[in-house]
């Protein structure tokens, strides 16, 4: 029951209690008599409190402070993620320098410039040499990243897809453009620059950059292909003297289309006219190459004019190699290796030889790539052992500013042979590393 | 109208000992949560320095020495008290020019106070990562050279009364000066 007080309020009425005992007195609430029977109290008037308050602060509270730690927490790792992120783009940018590494000795150095069309698109585009311009690499959607245009890009067999090279949580891409002292789409001195671009994806669009910010790096290396072991013959011959054991007529020198044995002076002109007279009559049908017979050249003046080749008139040229050897050679399996005490072979290699001191290739031993002997002692060939590929000999003294040459020392008898082979040339000049010339990272301020 | 009972003085003593009492324990609550959020704060600053330091250091180091063969001066140079690095990194054209003049081609690393300390050229010597107490070149063969660097919290942490350190170990490749089986000039 309810009435209304004179200012038109609600007035409760307590309710009676008819028998028991006094819940109203235990609740503390008044007695209504006659209103009868017990009555519900939701809210006694002599009852207040703050706890619902006290609750509702501390909630409030607790929740502010969780909310801070979240976000103080989430902002740590996006931090942290960002850091994280742009040291991975760098990493993927070193490997992409180090992939360009590993496969530009197998690369013919012209028709990667110009690309698989044939042809150099030109440098008018910004950022030509970047497989992409830096600005687009840190806003682009990574998983359609690609490289423009094939200007500088590996084609055919094991090269890159366009799209780069894609690892777990972001990719590299790579291109080879000439260095700038030549023209863009003719290489000549071996010389070459390779940019390779690292991308990781960002996580949150970034206003600012009006889209995703990608974690970007770009690294620029110069590197020399190194081709001073491109025989022009099945045999060459370093030095300006020689002691020379050819005997029977059932070994063959073969050039193919190539000169049968090459000789490079180093000081005097003797070597040539050792070699030949080493010849008997019966046997100068056993050098041949390049439809001469005997087919033997001097091609001194052609090293010297070569801007590559002319580095083994340099004394330091070869202590840097021979020092340098063991290093890059110290693997049993095929590749590259060096024996710089000599020995004998009568089994099978494949790839580039290096020996120094007296050694014999003997029954079924057979090399098919370069054999490079560096004196020291005799090169002997015999029974069937073959070398397909190329042979260099010489004899020098580098220990002083100037190479001096010593007397070569070669015997080749039975039916050993000496045949050029151009794949086998190509695939042993693979072994040798690209000689690096610089590395550096690129910004985006450095680019034109 | 219902009998208005009133609080009486022990009811007041009594409700203002048990308020005291929970908003005692509330602040101390909060203080400790305060103390701890500010040492998680510093940790975190000091710690992000750290994550910094490769990024920044790295840059520099291993671009170290993009000289030309005959260049006369050397990529990398490590004192007791610095680390000098020179690259020839690009000049007019966008390439190496031979020459030292460009931004950070010639630059020197120091820990001096509790900065470690950037100069590039000839300027002078700026804060690069900040509450740095120790930084050491552990090793230096090329093309490896390795660093030990220690941060400190920008202030002592609550509770502690001491500033916590943390120590990193970094090593950086340093590319130009990786070893080639042929010479590198050419006559």
């Amino acid at each position: 029951m309810s009435r209304q007080d004179r200012r038109g309020r609600q007035a409760w009425i307590p309710p009676v209690k008819v028998k028991g005992p006094s819940r109203s007195e235990q609740d503390g609430a008044p007695l209504n008599r006659r209103a009868g029977g017990l009555a519900k109290a939701p809210f006694p008037a002599d009852r207040r409190g703050f706890g619902l308050a006290t609750a509702l602060l501390w909630t409030l509270l607790l929740a502010s402070l969780a909310l801070a730690l979240h976000l103080r927490v989430s902002n740590q790792m996006l931090s942290t993620s960002d850091a994280e992120r742009q040291l991975y783009s760098f990493v993927l940018a070193e490997n992409g320098v180090e992939y360009a590494r590993t496969i530009l000795p197998h690369l013919d150095l012209n028709s990667l410039l110009v690309g698989e069309n044939g042809r150099h698109e030109g440098d008018q585009r910004p950022e030509w040499r970047n497989p992409v311009p830096y600005r687009q690499a840190q806003s682009a959607d990574v998983d359609q990243l690609r490289a423009d245009g094939d200007d500088g890009l590996p084609f055919g067999a094991g090269a890159l897809p366009p799209g780069g090279y894609r690892a777990e949580g972001g990719l590299f891409l790579l291109r080879f453009s000439n260095n700038p002292e030549e023209p863009r789409d003719l290489d000549s001195d071996k010389v070459i620059l390779v940019r390779s671009l690292g991308v990781v994806p960002g996580l949150l669009p970034d206003p600012a950059a009006g889209d995703v910010r990608n974690a970007v790096t770009l690294v620029e290396a110069r590197f020399r292909k190194e081709t001073v072991f491109d025989l022009p013959a099945a045999l060459a011959l370093s030095g300006d003297s020689g002691d020379f054991q050819l005997d029977g007529s059932s070994f063959t020198v073969d050039g193919g289309d190539r000169i049968g044995v090459a000789v490079v002076a180093v000081a005097a002109a003797g070597l040539l006219e050792d070699f030949l007279d080493a010849l008997s009559p019966s046997q100068r049908d056993r050098v041949r190459g390049a439809g001469a017979i005997p087919s033997v050249r001097d091609v001194s003046a052609d090293y010297r004019d070569d801007e590559n080749r002319r580095s083994v008139f340099e004394a330091s040229f070869w202590r840097h190699f021979e020092e340098s050897l063991p290093e890059f050679s110290d693997l049993p399996d095929d590749g590259l290796r060096f024996l710089p005490e000599g020995g004998a072979m009568r089994q099978s290699y494949r790839g580039a030889l290096v020996v120094r001191g007296e050694f014999r290739m003997l029954g079924e031993a057979r090399i098919e790539g370069l054999l490079l002997h560096l004196g020291g002692g005799a090169l002997r060939l015999r029974d069937r052992a073959s070398v397909v590929g190329g042979v260099w000999m010489s004899n020098l003294d580098h220990s002083g500013d100037a190479v001096a040459a010593r007397p070569i020392q070669l015997e080749i008898a039975d039916n050993a042979l000496i045949q050029r082979d151009e794949q086998a040339v190509r695939w042993a000049l693979g072994r040798f590393p690209p000689t690096q010339l610089g590395w550096r990272v690129l910004f985006p301020e450095m680019l034109q | 109208m219902p009998k208005n009972k009133g609080i009486s003085l022990v009811e007041v003593m009594l409700s203002l000992a048990l308020s005291l009492s929970a908003g005692l324990a509330m602040l101390t609550m909060v203080r400790q949560f305060q103390n701890w959020n500010s040492n998680l704060g510093l940790l975190m600053e000091r710690d992000e320095r750290l994550r910094q330091a490769p990024l920044l250091l790295g840059r520099h180091l291993t671009a170290a020495g993009n000289n030309s063969f005959d260049a006369d001066w050397e990529g990398l140079e490590v004192f007791s008290e610095q680390i000098i690095v020179k690259s020839d990194l690009e000049g007019d054209e966008g390439f190496p020019d031979a020459t030292l003049d460009g931004q950070y081609e010639s630059i020197a690393l120091r820990r001096q106070g509790d900065d470690l300390q950037l100069r590039s050229g000839g300027g002078r010597f700026q804060p690069l990562l900040k509450n740095i107490r120790g930084f050491e070149v552990t090793d230096w063969r090329p093309p490896l050279i390795q660093l030990r660097l220690e941060a400190e919290t920008s202030a002592q942490l609550r509770d502690v009364g001491e500033k916590a350190v943390e120590q990193v170990e970094l090593a950086f490749y340093v590319w130009n000066y990786r070893k080639n089986l042929f010479k590198e000039g050419r006559r």
